[in-house]
């Protein structure tokens, strides 16, 4: 054990490095985080919520910029508010574009790796500058950089100390498909070497792409925590979007109405959209009604699997 | 302290556009003394009639510039996390920061120094009180950095709040309540200063019931440094960083 940490033969810590218990945060009478209690440990953790829902807060109070209002957090078994040395394992890359604009890439870079006490500061900083690919760009002055460009800056910026806790809060702002594709590969890559990565982003299908893990916050509180199927597992309750391609629309749309559990239709031409309370009785329904009036299903799926749409549930919910 | 951290926010301070703007404020006492050396002839007090008076507001308003926006700046811009997060202790990156400034600031006084010597070398004014502009211009470094370094951490409009201390408090208010110059940086340095150059009536003045005494100017100096250090590493250690 390391702290409360479990750490496996090979040394990969094996449960949560980071903790919070019982974690809140209030300035004046707003409330920002309220009485989280929730572990991130190694690999990619999404961390969800619309604005306002407290995700920066958490992550600056989890890195230790703002000290808990109540409440514990641990990174490492350790408080970042009481142990700096928590700083060499631990990075943050921060939502603000803000970076010295007077400095160059390589500049910026050298310098998290001088003050992060790097062994080899240089090699550290060519190899983070060539991990992003900003190699052609290195000597430029962060000020002339793409708001996409800085990010990766920031990035590479964070990556020269090999940190095992790595706290980005919205990373991909302003990349273009092709720096996010890039950028999403690393993360998940930085998440399979066993570190913990917890990514805050608003672009919900990425998120699915790079995150093993789910935590989602609304209003300062935790909403749910899970794997995206986790999650919609949980929701039994909640009606799901269905939309059907079939050569008699209208004929099918009369005989789902008559079944308890659709709540809604609408018809499109050759396609329906339906709101089943029951999607169990419908997926149980379709195939009979169908074999007995010789309707021919095109193509049937869901609309609503989107995290997206996992979410959107959540918020409406509370 | 950390060496590179130094360096960083030093090369941060002195930025092209600041340090020009501010290189002319600090300039502006050696540019009176010329003019008015060349307009009316040699004159004994001449350098510390300029030190005394204009340079009692155009320095410390240099320095509490620079001072204010040593952290201030990086909390105001977001890049703050980028060395508030490293493995420096609080108390380092407090020590770091108010040595930057006061660093940078000397770089001004050096500057405005060496243009006092070169107008009293011209208009053939007291060399002695210009080179004392020296130790007085590295004590104001020293003193408004320990004291506007922490403030600017903690209050985002630290530089209307130092204006207001620079130019009402100890220029209007110490001259007109007993006691209150017992609060002004600027007469702890002047105080050196007052002492290097010998007694003179309109240094008396300037310091009201501030002693002349080197010592006792850097010994009020050091306790300015004292409380602004442990101010800052206070405020680095217990209050939020942004």
């Amino acid at each position: 054990m390391v702290g409360a940490l479990a750490v496996s033969e090979t040394g990969v810590i094996t449960e949560h490095t980071i903790r919070l218990t019982e974690v809140s945060k209030w300035f004046g009478q707003k409330v920002a985080v309220s009485d989280v209690t929730v572990g991130f440990g190694p690999g990619v953790t999404g961390l969800l919520g619309p604005n306002g829902a407290g995700k920066t807060t958490l992550m600056r109070l989890i890195t230790g910029l703002q000290r808990p209002s109540g409440g514990r957090v641990e990174v490492l078994g350790r408080d970042p508010r009481r142990d700096v040395d928590l700083y060499r394992r631990l990075i943050l890359v921060p939502e603000d574009e803000s970076v010295y604009a007077h400095l160059s890439a390589h500049q910026f870079v050298l310098l998290n790796a001088r003050l992060m006490r790097t062994a080899d500061p240089e090699a550290a900083t060519a190899r983070a500058i060539a991990t992003v690919d900003l190699g052609d760009a290195a000597h430029r002055r962060l000020g002339e950089f793409s708001k996409g460009m800085r990010q990766r800056a920031k990035v590479a910026a964070c990556l020269v100390s090999d940190p095992m806790v790595l706290i980005l809060d919205e990373p991909l702002n302003g990349a273009d498909p092709v720096q996010r594709a890039a950028l999403i590969n690393l993360f998940v890559k930085l998440g399979e070497e066993g570190r913990t990565v917890v990514v805050s982003s608003h672009v919900l299908a990425e998120v699915a792409r790079m995150s093993s893990r789910i935590v989602a916050m609304v209003d300062g509180r935790l909403a749910a925590v899970g794997t995206v199927s986790e999650l919609r597992a949980a929701m039994t309750d909640r009606p799901r979007q269905v939309r059907i391609e079939t050569d008699r629309a209208r004929e099918l749309a009369g005989e789902l109405m008559r079944l308890d559990g659709v709540a809604g239709i609408r018809l499109r031409q050759d396609t329906l959209d339906i709101e089943a309370s029951d999607a169990l009785g419908l997926a149980r329904a379709l195939p009979r009604i169908a074999r007995d009036t010789g309707i021919r299903l095109r193509r049937v799926e869901p609309t609503d699997e989107s995290l997206e749409s996992v979410f959107r549930y959540l918020v409406g919910s509370r | 302290m950390s060496p590179t951290l130094l360096a960083h926010q030093f090369r941060t301070l002195l930025r092209r556009g600041r340090l020009i703007g501010l290189l002319l404020l600090a300039i502006v006492p050696a540019v009176i003394v010329l003019v008015v050396g060349l307009a009316e002839g040699p004159n004994p007090d001449l350098v510390a009639d300029g030190v005394a008076g204009l340079a009692s507001t155009t320095f410390p308003i240099a320095a509490l510039i620079l001072a204010a926006a040593t952290l201030r700046d990086e909390r105001d811009a977001g890049t703050l996390p980028y060395i508030y997060l490293k493995p420096i202790s609080r108390f380092g990156l407090a020590v770091t920061s108010v040595v930057a400034a006061a660093s940078a600031t000397a770089v001004l006084g050096l500057t405005s120094a060496a243009a006092l010597v070169g107008s009293a070398a011209v208009v053939g004014a007291d060399m002695g009180a210009a080179t004392a502009s020296i130790p007085l211009y590295l004590a104001v470094a020293v003193g408004y950095s320990a004291m506007f370094v922490p403030l600017g951490y903690l209050l985002p409009r630290i530089v209307l709040i130092g204006l207001a201390y620079v130019i009402l408090w100890e220029q209007v208010i110490a001259r007109l309540v007993t006691g209150v110059a017992n609060t002004s940086v600027w007469r702890f340095a002047l105080s050196i200063y007052a002492d290097i150059v010998g007694d003179q009536d309109l240094l008396s003045e300037a310091l009201g019931p501030v002693a002349p005494g080197a010592w006792g100017g850097v010994a009020k100096i050091g306790v300015v440094v004292t409380l602004g250090v442990g101010l800052l590493t206070w405020a680095l250690r217990w209050r939020d960083a942004v």
